[in-house]
């Protein structure tokens, strides 16, 4: 018999896939589809893998099960190891950093410009190729503070915890990404 | 339940997985908070002898201080010990930074917290005078450590075993006013000590003797030399 798990904590999920293998599978049906989404951003040209480094990240998230601290929320901690998995996977093949589709990039496109300047949304589609092109050539560790932060809408204490950084040190990333990235965009404009 | 979910629950079945137990995880816990707690409690130490040292040269007579240059201070700095601390610091902050909830403060904190951790420990162990025992232990045992550390006045503040140091405030045909270190005055028979200084020592400056105490504030010495 299934037992109703939609209403549940995270936190007792894990408990209860502690105590029972097949309970595990709630956590799993709760977390497949943004991590999937995550997983796939982070792998970009080699989504194709998105799924085998998802299994993997799913299964050493129940054999660490018991490394959990219950104080903490729960989501960044099987981010992090979601995270790790899609790191190390990338870096077993070599692959530098991937792309981020044309969606996401309208997405971070739609948080950095000023909605009250009509000269910013000005050539908007143009302004989007461009970030795109903006944030391939940003370094990861602002990429992927910028993709947790505005693709995946994690707070900075979650994306302290996913990364393990100080939330001080993930506040000065996210500033200085966007910064660099507002410089490539106009320092890019100026170009003729 | 999903295609995926099945899947997963299938491996995990096959390969008759289960989660690693709690304690592996407390135990690799354990171990960064004992490295972290060690190197506080080792720079503790390291505190404590470089509270012992300072406090000592200044406690053997602040009459000193009207003359000390600043090449005196960097002097009496047992660096050694410095080294130590800033040592032991930087491994109690690498290892903080690995447990649980580290990672959340930032390196200068985390150095704050483990600097602060060992001043106040050596500050603990000074008032027990562990920092001294440890440092006259060290001194008696090792001549290398002896060569790297400044000599404090307290070990030549111990008439009973026949090492006493101080100025000289008079002197006689075969006999000396000594003002020890702590200011306490001794009459010392000089007789037949062989003196390894210079004379005109014996009239100013600190002087170091080996020798016998013979009363409440007597002395007889064997051996006269340049405090240093």
């Amino acid at each position: 018999m299934d037992w109703d798990d939609t209403q549940a904590e995270d936190r007792d999920l894990v408990l209860a896939a502690l105590s029972s293998r097949n309970a595990y599978g709630a956590i799993v049906r709760r977390f497949e589809a943004p991590l999937r989404r995550y997983v796939r951003r982070l792998l970009g040209r080699e989504a194709a893998s998105a799924d085998d480094v998802l299994q993997n990240a799913f299964i050493k998230a129940y054999m660490n099960l018991n490394d959990y601290d219950p104080l903490r929320p729960f989501s960044p901690w099987i981010y992090r190891i979601a995270h790790n998995e899609a790191v190390s996977h990338m870096r077993k093949i070599k692959s530098g950093p991937q792309p981020l589709p044309q969606d996401d990039a309208d997405a971070i496109l739609e948080r950095i410009v000023d909605p009250d300047d009509p000269a910013s949304l000005h050539g908007r589609k143009h302004a989007t190729a461009q970030l795109r092109r903006a944030l391939d050539r940003l370094d990861p560790k602002y990429r992927d503070i910028l993709t947790l932060r505005y693709l995946e809408e994690q707070s900075y204490d979650e994306i302290s915890d996913i990364l393990q950084l100080p939330p001080g040190t993930v506040a000065t990333l996210l500033r200085r990404g966007l910064q660099r990235l507002r410089q490539d965009l106009e320092f890019r404009d100026e170009k003729p | 339940m999903t295609d995926f979910e099945k899947k997963i629950l299938a491996t995990i079945t096959k390969r008759n997985l289960l989660p690693r137990p709690a304690y592996v995880f407390l135990a690799r816990r354990s171990v960064f908070w004992t490295l972290a707690v060690a190197a506080i409690a080792f720079g503790g130490l390291s505190n404590a002898i470089l509270l012992f040292v300072v406090s000592d040269y200044f406690a053997s007579g602040w009459r000193v201080l009207d003359n000390i240059r600043f090449n005196d201070y960097l002097y009496v700095l047992p660096l050694l010990w410095l080294v130590v601390l800033g040592l032991f610091t930087v491994s109690a902050a690498l290892a903080l930074r690995r447990t649980r909830r580290g990672f959340r403060l930032s390196a200068p904190s985390l150095a704050t917290l483990a600097l602060g951790a060992s001043l106040l420990a050596g500050g603990f162990l000074h008032g027990f005078d562990v920092g001294g025992n440890l440092h006259r232990r060290l001194a008696g045992w090792s001549p290398a450590y002896r060569a790297f550390t400044h000599v404090p006045f307290e070990e030549w503040s111990r008439p009973a075993e026949g090492f006493l140091g101080g100025t000289v405030v008079a002197a006689g045909e075969g006999w000396i006013t000594l003002l020890d270190f702590h200011n306490r005055t001794w009459t010392v028979d000089v007789s037949g000590a062989a003196v390894l200084l210079d004379e005109s020592a014996l009239a100013e400056g600190d002087i170091a003797i080996i020798g016998k105490q013979t009363g409440p504030a007597a002395f007889r010495a064997d051996r006269i030399s340049e405090f240093d």
